[in-house]
């Protein structure tokens, strides 16, 4: 090794402070990919179809939600495909006083999207993830594909539990 | 140490403490770690206790209002239900009951009424947990105190919500 009498490398560089600049490195290193690994996306294999319902649509909202596009979150993550959309009277609950009842009442002019998105999920404890996102029934969700931003709440979510069970183990 | 300040005359003792105290910290986030994630500590800080020393079981009722049939077709009996916070195990979903949801109405003669609410649910789901009943109530296995009247954020595989404690039982008590 090319080390002088005063412990230094090449002359130049003391041999201790070029270790603690190592193990500074490899701190620094070792935190990148800790950081790195914990963000990492898990890989889906758990198939997950599950419904967006956006509320209080109007009409032209529905020529932009196009089945077989995808749709990605805020992170640019994919979120699925758009398998099948279906178009719902928009209701809203009154009060009827004179009847002492509440009753639901269609609005006219807006309807509620249920948008059917398909994709593969990953088990992380109880959490199926799209990403770094868990998908559960009564989560709010904010997407977009390519014509359209779909904004609301899942209601619905359909896997198998045999194949769960499965990546559990 | 020689006068220059070096240990055997090549190494400075302030090289050393430097090198000793990356060491310890090294060695101490590395315990750290496997005690957050052993759960022996709590990101929000409503324990520093270890979990699961509870040896018995509770059964805790969790009343869900004003849901629509979606939700509730999203839980079911036998769904493993975790802590919404920590993601830790509570237990299991034992048995289900739904109802309409009912709100308070004015009618023209002033009377106030309750009336059921359309496509709206109340839901009461009864978890079976280990838990155990202390001196200043009782706790889940992650002493989590639990009163009622409290909100207990809870998730399952399919549905998150943060439901109401509205009775905690002894499971030899309530005859299960």
């Amino acid at each position: 090794m090319a080390e002088n009498k005063k412990g230094k490398l090449f002359g130049v560089i003391n041999i201790l402070d070029f270790l603690i600049i190592l193990i500074l490195v490899a701190v620094v290193a070792c935190a990148g990919f800790f950081f790195w690994w914990s963000k990492r996306a898990p890989e889906g294999t758990v198939p997950l179809t599950y419904v967006v319902e956006v509320t209080a649509c109007e009409e032209p909202y529905f020529d932009y939600l196009v089945e077989g596009e995808t749709v990605k979150n805020g992170r640019n993550e994919e979120m699925g495909t758009i398998t099948k959309v279906e178009k719902l009277p928009y209701t809203i609950v009154n009060t009827n006083q004179e009847e002492g009842v509440f009753q639901q009442q269609e609005i006219a002019d807006k309807w509620n999207a249920h948008v059917t998105i398909q994709t593969k999920a990953a088990l992380e404890g109880p959490d199926l993830m799209v990403g770094e996102e868990s998908v559960k029934v009564g989560k709010s969700v904010t997407m977009r594909s390519a014509s359209a931003a779909i904004s609301g709440f899942v209601i619905q979510m359909d896997f198998s539990d045999d194949l769960v069970k499965e990546a559990a183990q | 140490m020689d006068e220059k300040g070096k240990l055997f005359g090549k190494v400075s003792i302030v090289d050393i403490l430097f090198v000793l105290l990356v060491v310890i910290g090294l060695v101490g986030a590395f315990f750290m770690i496997n005690k957050i994630k052993d759960g022996a500590v709590l990101s929000d800080g409503r324990s520093l206790l270890s979990s699961n020393t509870a040896t018995s079981r509770i059964q805790v009722t969790l009343l869900i209002k004003d849901i629509r049939n979606y939700s509730v077709d999203s839980i079911h009996v036998g769904d493993e239900v975790y802590d919404l916070d920590t993601g830790k195990p509570l237990g299991e979903v034992v048995e289900i009951q739904t109802g309409p949801s009912e709100q308070m109405l004015t009618t023209l003669d002033g009377q106030t009424i309750y009336a059921d609410m359309p496509g709206k649910y109340d839901v009461s789901v009864i978890v079976e947990m280990a838990g155990s009943r202390t001196e200043t109530g009782f706790a889940t296995a992650s002493n989590q105190h639990l009163v009622y009247g409290s909100q207990l954020g809870i998730k399952t595989t399919r549905i998150q919500t943060i439901p109401t404690v509205v009775s905690i039982q002894e499971v030899n008590e309530a005859g299960a």
